[in-house]
């Protein structure tokens, strides 16, 4: 479903990413940990393009995302992605946040997409909050309706760029849960995250990456009591 | 006579010339609005070749007096290209005012527009971009409409400049406010009153203008970004 072979970016003679190699299986759930400035991120931001890989071959539901002939408006639009800062859109209410892909995207029509809205604001348990304005929510609610404005773009691949690291702690597990319920769905996920817990409980495989480069990987089993490398060793000692 | 017979006795005229100024103030300002949206869409677009017509324009047109690209623009073309033939020498020195003003005017109104653009959280386009709008329905959709809530105030005062600038029209023989009051001064020699109520005019116009702007700005408030 995705593969990345090789990747490269750098930023001006920074080299982030050096290298990596990653395939994710359909209705795989992986997660992304290392500590910060490790390239995860930026490893996440290469898959739906918002970030340009500088070399290497990224290859996206059969469509290479690294040919600059490919249309990546279109392929995006398979790929939801969840942003640490929420980056809902200010202006309009939760419902036009998410119908507004669906509506301008997709053409679909103003009954249909708000049809769509209502079952998906049920789903993430907000089903009362439509007329709202993001800035009335709380960060939970608004990373809540993030991963609803995502999904009302029927994605195939969801991905997850440390969804809970700006909430408050009691916030954080309305969002593990939904996220837990999408991947119980089958979504396709990549999850970049802190959360040890959610990578222990929901996460098929575990990928460690430090200075751009993936160290370790496997299932959480193996990374959180097996690991082999010292590098992940140290970093889960810390952090657990 | 008084001086308030003297004011009462000039309006019908002050206020003829009072409207040509509105006139030219509404028209700049259309014009210069569309002019700099698409010079400060050149700018932060990805094309080196837009970017420098963009660039080039508000250089000369910020770098140069109004008044002087007013004159050259009315007085100076002419003498080296049929301009007067082409619109007639009664409709081209409006023209050339229209224009004169509208480029003028754009070209700071690109700065104010592209700085609104560059204000708005690089999250908001990416979040736009992640569920596959175009470059173009991001502007659109996502953009523009939060940005321009933020460029009212900047806007509002260069509108309000745009006002005053079309007092730079009586020079070329433009009818305006001023230019009425200078005939209407010829005549009667009272040009404390008369210049007087110029200024009186040029206030209120602009009086209204700021309390519609905030007016506008309250009602806009309504998501507080």
């Amino acid at each position: 479903m995705i593969s990345v072979e090789n990747l490269k970016k750098s930023f001006g003679h920074l080299e982030v990413l050096k290298g990596v190699n990653a395939v994710v299986d359909p209705k795989e759930v992986v997660v992304v940990i290392g500590p910060s400035g490790s390239g995860k991120s930026t490893f996440l931001r290469c898959l739906n393009g918002l970030e340009t890989a500088t070399d290497g071959k990224i290859t996206i539901l059969g469509t290479e995302l690294t040919n600059p002939k490919v249309n990546i408006t279109k392929l995006r639009q398979k790929v939801g992605m969840v942003f640490q800062r929420f980056n809902l859109f200010h202006h309009y209410t939760v419902m036009e946040n998410i119908t507004i892909g669906p509506r301008k995207v997709l053409k679909m029509s103003k009954e249909e997409s708000e049809k769509i809205a209502r079952e998906l604001l049920t789903k993430v348990g907000l089903p009362n909050k439509e007329s709202s304005y993001p800035d009335q929510l709380s960060g939970g609610q608004q990373q809540r309706v993030a991963i609803a404005r995502a999904l009302a773009m029927k994605p195939e691949i969801m991905l997850f760029d440390e969804p809970t690291s700006a909430l408050d702690p009691e916030m954080v597990g309305e969002v593990l849960k939904t996220m837990k319920d999408l991947a119980l769905e089958g979504m396709t996920m990549v999850v970049v995250t802190h959360e040890m817990g959610f990578a222990r409980e929901v996460g098929d495989r575990v990928i460690f990456m430090d200075h751009g480069a993936i160290v370790e990987e496997g299932t959480p089993e193996q990374i959180f009591t097996n690991a082999q490398e010292e590098r992940t060793k140290s970093f889960l000692s810390k952090i657990l | 006579m008084d001086s308030f017979h003297i004011i009462m006795e000039a309006m019908p005229q002050l206020l003829n010339g009072l409207g040509r100024t509105v006139e030219f103030s509404i028209l700049t300002i259309i014009l210069a609005s569309i002019v700099g949206l698409i010079a400060a869409l050149f700018r932060l677009s990805r094309s080196h070749f837009l970017r420098f017509i963009s660039w080039i324009y508000v250089e000369i047109f910020r770098g140069t007096p109004l008044l002087v690209q007013l004159i050259f623009i009315a007085l100076g073309l002419p003498t080296v290209l049929p301009l007067n033939d082409w619109f007639g020498p009664t409709l081209y020195p409006f023209i050339a005012a229209a224009i004169g003003l509208a480029l003028n005017e754009g070209a700071y109104i690109t700065e104010i527009i592209r700085a609104g653009i560059l204000g708005i959280d690089r999250g908001q386009t990416e979040a736009a971009e992640s569920i596959g709008m175009t470059r173009f329905q991001t502007m659109t959709y996502i953009v523009l409409p939060q940005a321009f809530k933020r460029m009212i105030p900047p806007l509002v005062n260069q509108f309000a400049q745009t006002i005053k600038d079309t007092s730079l029209l009586a020079p070329i023989a433009i009818v305006e406010l001023l230019y009425t009051g200078q005939i209407i001064v010829a005549e009667n020699f009272a040009a404390f009153q008369i210049y007087g109520a110029v200024a009186f005019l040029y206030l209120v116009v602009i009086f209204i203008l700021t309390q519609f702007a905030r007016y506008l700005e309250r009602r806009l408030q309504i998501d507080k970004r």
